[in-house]
């Protein structure tokens, strides 16, 4: 064999390839007697050595935590959307919730609200919370970007409960305890939205997104209320007490 | 009856998902996280892109996991994902990258120069430390090229075969090859040029080319 013709045979070779043993030893056997061609080869095997050790060294590296702990809650509340269709046997069609459908639920709820607290001022001039306005009561303080390297986490938002209002008899503030931040997820390239959703979760999963609770009773089921953000993931949770 | 779901198959666990078994999207994400989050973080070159391509992932695996066919590698199919993923929001963001098809092809010649004279007996990173050599490779793989650099990912980082590499890029398996014997002749290139101390500054990524 000569070089021209180890040449065309080098990607194979290199890339463990070539399907004729008897090619395969000729090119070998010329890569040894020949400095150029050797050197060649050499270079790929360095070079495929030194892949090697750092894919070894890389192994440990794993995705930042407040990723699963979110894509968890996420998943849940899909499911939670996607359970009253639930039907055994078929594959659950998860929905993510378009910007469009979450603006036409706030101008909705907005033009309600307004209409329903014309109509009790009008009635009674006592200032009252509605309903509506207790289960959508957050307001959302933008923080600035983190884009530190070190701990590997944006924040983008935090939810804070508004100032304490007066208590109404069919929603009782106090049946639920503090607002607790989840943890900080990815940014949303949109307008920041939010939805409280009344559900009941199982302790494992409370313990998932980072809350201290022990591991006894993991599948005693807890109730919160949950809000998430426009990108539909949870945020914040107050649990029932 | 309790199913082990570390032993149990990625098609079954996906088919569990979607039934609405929280455990079992939990177990796939254990399983299929790290490798998904470090090929978009190589390829990117940003632990930022690589997290938001990671929760793109597994979204798109709640939203359309059905459409995994169950008979191809499922590691082929969740890097296909994150792949499309990392290639749109770079080129969203114009920060490393631009989807053209300028970029260097499989015909043309390797640049002159090439370390032919560098492979001495010992090679240029027999007197680096273990963490050096590393370091100096995992330098010089983000200096690569992108075509070239996503091939060196998924057939040495990832260890995925060269069919299944080819089904992640869309291209055929002498391509897959092809590529990968010109990354490693331009890493060891890189490679006989390092010196240490470059460990010390930022990664700068190079403006990388795309053939499509
Ligand atoms: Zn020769």
């Amino acid at each position: 064999m000569n070089c021209p013709e180890f040449d065309k045979l080098i990607v194979s070779l290199a890339c463990d390839t070539l399907a004729s043993g008897s090619l395969r030893a000729q090119a070998l056997a010329h890569a040894a007697t020949c400095a150029r061609c050797g050197a060649r080869l050499a270079q790929q095997q360095m070079a495929a050595e030194g892949l090697d050790a750092l894919a070894a060294q890389e192994q440990s590296i794993q995705a930042p935590a407040h990723l699963g702990a979110a894509l968890l809650a996420e998943f849940e509340r899909q499911r939670m959307l996607a359970a009253p269709q639930d039907a055994p046997s078929e594959p659950i069609r998860f929905r993510l919730v378009s910007l469009l459908n979450w603006r036409w639920a706030t101008a909705i709820t907005a033009v309600l609200f307004v209409v329903g607290l014309t109509a009790v001022l009008w009635r009674q001039p006592v200032r009252q919370t509605s309903p509506v306005q207790e289960e959508i009561a957050t307001t959302v303080t933008p923080l600035p970007v983190n884009t530190s390297t070190n701990n590997e986490t944006k924040m983008v938002a935090k939810i804070s409960p508004k100032p304490k209002r007066k208590k109404t008899a069919r929603h009782n503030a106090d049946e639920y305890g503090a607002l607790i931040s989840l943890l900080p997820i990815v940014p949303s390239e949109a307008e920041e939205f939010q939805q409280v959703v009344s559900m009941q979760i199982p302790r494992s999963t409370l313990r998932l997104w980072g809350l201290p609770l022990d591991e006894e009773s993991d599948n005693e089921q807890i109730r919160a209320k949950v809000y998430f953000s426009e990108d539909g993931v949870a945020r914040a949770i107050r649990l029932h007490n | 009856m309790k199913i082990q779901l570390d032993q149990t198959s990625d098609a079954e666990l996906l088919r569990l998902m979607l039934a609405g078994k929280r455990a079992a999207f939990a177990q796939l994400y254990q399983r299929w996280q790290a490798p998904v989050y470090r090929f978009a973080l190589r390829l990117s070159g940003s632990v930022e892109l690589a997290e938001d391509v990671t929760q793109d992932v597994f979204l798109t695996l709640m939203r359309d996991g059905a459409q995994y066919s169950g008979s191809g590698s499922f590691a082929a199919y969740l890097l296909t994902i994150a792949r499309h993923s990392v290639l749109r929001r770079l080129q969203r963001e114009r920060r490393f990258v631009t989807l053209e098809t300028n970029g260097e092809s499989e015909d043309t010649p390797l640049p002159d120069g090439l370390p032919d004279d560098a492979v001495d007996e010992a090679g240029p990173l027999a007197n680096l430390t273990r963490s050096e050599m590393t370091e100096a490779v995992r330098q010089a793989v983000q200096g690569l090229p992108l075509h070239y650099r996503e091939v060196v990912l998924l057939c040495h980082m990832q260890e995925l075969s060269y069919t299944e590499a080819a089904e992640v890029i869309g291209c055929e398996i002498g391509t897959v090859c092809s590529r990968l014997y010109r990354a490693r002749v331009l890493l060891a290139k890189s490679l006989a040029g390092w010196k240490p101390e470059a460990a010390a500054a930022p990664i700068k990524l190079k403006p990388a080319r795309y053939a499509i």
